[in-house]
């Protein structure tokens, strides 16, 4: 019997708090994805990715159900990726160190990127095209991710992103131009 | 009749199928006819069909169900005091506090931290021991649990952690006692200490008596 996300979101709020884990576990690999070609940094994508699950719990009970819960759990991750980028922008990295006594050692914290069973159709393709795609302007990015990794609807890509189909139809031709443009300088097209 | 070759966005449209039918199928028919459109339409096919493998490329990464209800219900709880700081920031907070980082094994004679990290923790129950500590958590993520105790707590922390054979590193922070508002800190690395500036960062202080323990987690590997 499969239980609708409304169902499951009433519960919570309700307080069955562990009910929510049905929720993150149906959508975390789509949002994961998302945040991480937004960023193409699988680090950044784990914490991001866990702050909007945080945020979506928090925000929970002022969902209006008056839009799928997914359109609004995905406009939450969108504009997440967007506020973030303007933060991080300001910040650079610096690796952790650690010291034992007068030993110098990094910590290694796990990489799930390591895992063996991460494969991938043709590894250098694969890279110009996460390459180009985060170099795009940040709003063909968000829409091609969401149209054309994602596979969502025109109709629900102008809900998640507040703008009408029109602008969806056009935002969605410009980005296409320019990737493709940029994929045939790259010598894939 | 003019012979009217397709706008990208009408090629763009008739591989979303948004078109009415009558629009689709004078596009299909120009499409037969003319090699220069045809020729657009396939590279464009390409750029989007390159573009939607990433939909199959195998990403790993941990499971967030547990984590996220761990931290929601913290806060709910307000015993602790939660400090939202994004991943970004609490790096710069960690290299801030690189001054002297002394590592926690399992035992103290062992200094053993190449062998694989396994320790396996029950987050919830973490967040409760430092709870009882009067300690707060400053930031989760699946790999560690950044937590702020009082120093006085130091070797009851250490005690509980050690008993558990819970993995841990302990974070002192004589870098802070040094003025933050001269934004220069000094990073420990292999090839020496490096002093960085650090040009513009949200300083979050750590009060003069706390230390930062890390307390790691290997959890499960969760493959889609
Ligand atoms: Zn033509």
């Amino acid at each position: 019997m499969s239980v609708n996300d409304i169902e499951i979101v009433n519960r919570v709020i309700e307080g069955n708090i562990e009910q929510f884990s049905l929720i993150i576990k149906k959508y975390q690999n789509m949002v994961f994805r998302y945040v991480y070609y937004q960023f193409n940094n699988y680090d950044e994508a784990l914490d991001i990715t866990q702050d909007i699950f945080i945020t979506v719990m928090e925000a929970l009970k002022s969902f209006r159900q008056e839009s799928k819960f997914s359109t609004w759990l995905y406009s939450i991750m969108v504009n997440h990726c967007k506020n973030y980028r303007k933060k991080s922008s300001k910040y650079s990295l610096v690796p952790l160190k650690i010291i034992k006594q007068e030993d110098e050692i990094d910590i290694q914290l796990q990489d799930y990127r390591e895992n063996p069973e991460t494969k991938v159709i043709n590894e250098d393709t694969i890279f110009i095209i996460k390459d180009e795609i985060a170099k795009l302007p940040e709003d063909f990015r968000e829409i091609l991710t969401l149209r054309d990794i994602d596979g969502l609807s025109y109709n629900e890509i102008s809900d998640i992103l507040n703008i009408n189909l029109s602008n969806v139809k056009v935002r969605i031709h410009r980005g296409r131009e320019y990737l493709k443009n940029r994929l045939h300088a790259r010598g894939l097209i | 009749m003019t012979f009217k070759h397709l706008k990208f966005e009408e090629l763009s449209d008739l591989i979303d199928n948004v078109l009415v039918e009558e629009e689709r199928e004078y596009y299909l028919a120009h499409l037969s006819q003319c090699k220069d459109c045809k020729k657009e339409y396939e590279s464009l096919l390409k750029s989007i069909s390159l573009i939607s493998s990433l939909n199959k490329e195998n990403l790993a990464f941990p499971d967030f169900s547990q984590s996220t209800i761990i931290i929601y219900k913290s806060r709910e709880k307000k015993k602790l005091l939660f400090k939202v700081i994004p991943a970004i920031a609490a790096s710069v907070i960690m290299v801030v506090g690189i001054g002297f980082v002394k590592v926690g094994t399992f035992n103290k004679s062992s200094s053993n931290l190449s062998g694989k990290l396994t320790a396996n923790y029950d987050a919830q129950r973490i967040t409760e021991d430092i709870d009882s500590l009067k300690g707060k958590i400053v930031h989760v993520n699946q790999s560690y649990i950044d937590t702020e105790l009082d120093k006085g707590m130091l070797t009851k922390a250490e005690n509980l952690l050690n008993n558990k054979n819970i993995k841990h590193a302990i974070i002192i922070n004589p870098a802070i006692s040094r003025n933050p508002l001269e934004k220069i800190v000094d990073d420990v690395s292999s090839s020496g200490i490096k002093r960085t500036i650090i040009k513009d960062y949200d300083f979050i202080p750590l009060e003069n008596k706390q230390i930062r323990i890390r307390i790691f987690n290997y959890s499960n590997l969760k493959t889609e």
